[in-house]
Parts: C-alpha cells; structure tokens; sequence
C-alpha cells in the first residue's frame, strides 16, 4: 500500500495523524452507543455528532467524509464503494468541498 | 376539522416514521394515528415524548394531513410529502429507488 501511495506522490498519514483518527474513531463510536442506549440526549449528541460528519435531514442520517487534498487513491475509492453497498444504498456523493456524502446511513452502523 | 398526524425520525435507522393506530411507529401513513379534537392532538405529543424517551424515535413532530379525492392521507405541505414519497430528484437514488441496506430493514422491523 505504502509503495503504491509513493508511487502516486500522495498524502500519506504520519503517525500523529493514524493515532489522531483512531481515537476520534473509538471517541466518536461510543459516543454513538451512548446516544442508541439513551445515556445521551440528542441535544447532548447533536454537537457531537455534528463535529463527525453525522447530519439528521428530510429524509434520513447523512454522514459527510471529508476526503484530504481531494485525493483518493484506487484502494480508497474501492473501500469507500464497499461502505457504500454495505451501509448505504450503493452510492456516495462527492460535493463540490471534495467530501463524499452517504445519504442513507444507519446511526447504529 | 384539520387532521393531525405525528412524524418523526427512526432513532437507528434514519428513516421517516409515523406515530400507528397501536401506538408503535410504523413507515407506512395510511397506518398513522389521526387526531382532530386537542385531546387527541394532546395524546399525540405525548407519544411522541415517550419516543423519544424510549430511544426508538427522534425529532417527533405534528404535521398536517387531508384526504385526497381518492380519501387516502396525505401530508399538505410539500416539505411532508418529500419526506413521505422520498427525493423528487433522482428517485431512483431515494426510498423509491429500493436497493437497501441490510442495516436499514433491521432497523425496521427491530421497534416497529
């Protein structure tokens, strides 16, 4: 993976950064299983899932995923279609921020 | 006499859900609760609070219905139809365009 992302000049994510995201990660999934026990309100989660991408809208939960510098290598790409057909209804949508958007998420998943 | 029914939002699941005759949540309107005096409009609210104390809904609000010619529900405003029929743009994208998530039938059939 490394050798590809070399290859290609892209972003990679140093150590700071790994560590960074996997503890906003394990913060952020419990925060949501607080939230599904009730132990949090939704006006005590709303700021909090705000702050990770989680939007309430017309229709369903919208999770935005910012993408760094816009740039995503193959792997990623395939991954992000995974969750796609896995959590949400096979597609994403890519704003014009450089996020792609999940329209259909559930907040369990 | 205006109609009132009670919507909200599927706590786990996302989707729109309406307050059932049985008092459970269900996605489907011509399910849904009709209220019309206070007292029921009163009954309404407080369902809707005890779903979102029980965890199953979130967001729950009253919103305006009438018959159509056919003497089907329907919301009034543009906004609740949306929110019934799914996007106008791209339905093939929206609750009409099928193709679900597994997560989202279970969230379905888990409290409603």
């Amino acid at each position: 993976m490394d050798t590809a992302m070399q290859q290609v000049n892209m972003y990679r994510y140093d150590e700071f950064d790994t560590r960074f995201l996997t503890e906003r990660v394990a913060q952020f999934r419990d925060q949501v299983a607080r939230r599904l026990s009730g132990e949090l309100t939704e006006e005590q989660f709303r700021p909090l899932r705000l702050m990770n991408g989680v939007y309430l809208q017309l229709h369903a939960y919208m999770l935005r995923v910012a993408i760094p510098y816009g740039t995503l290598s193959s792997m990623q790409i395939r991954k992000l279609a995974d969750i796609a057909d896995t959590f949400d209804r096979g597609y994403g949508h890519f704003t014009t921020r450089q996020n792609i958007q999940f329209n259909w998420p559930a907040l369990k998943d | 006499m205006s109609l009132k029914i009670l919507t909200a939002n599927h706590l786990s699941g996302g989707h729109v859900v309406f307050l059932g005759d049985d008092r459970n949540w269900t996605g489907d309107i011509d399910a849904a609760l009709l209220a019309g005096s206070p007292g029921e409009i009163a009954a309404l609210q407080d369902a809707g609070q005890s779903g979102e104390n029980d965890n199953i809904v979130v967001g729950a609000y009253l919103i305006d219905v009438a018959r159509d010619e056919t003497g089907k529900i329907v919301p009034v405003r543009l906004r609740e139809r949306l929110r019934l029929n799914g996007p106008s743009i791209r339905p093939d994208l929206g609750y009409q365009g099928g193709n679900w998530h597994p997560g989202f039938y279970q969230s379905l059939y888990q409290s409603i």
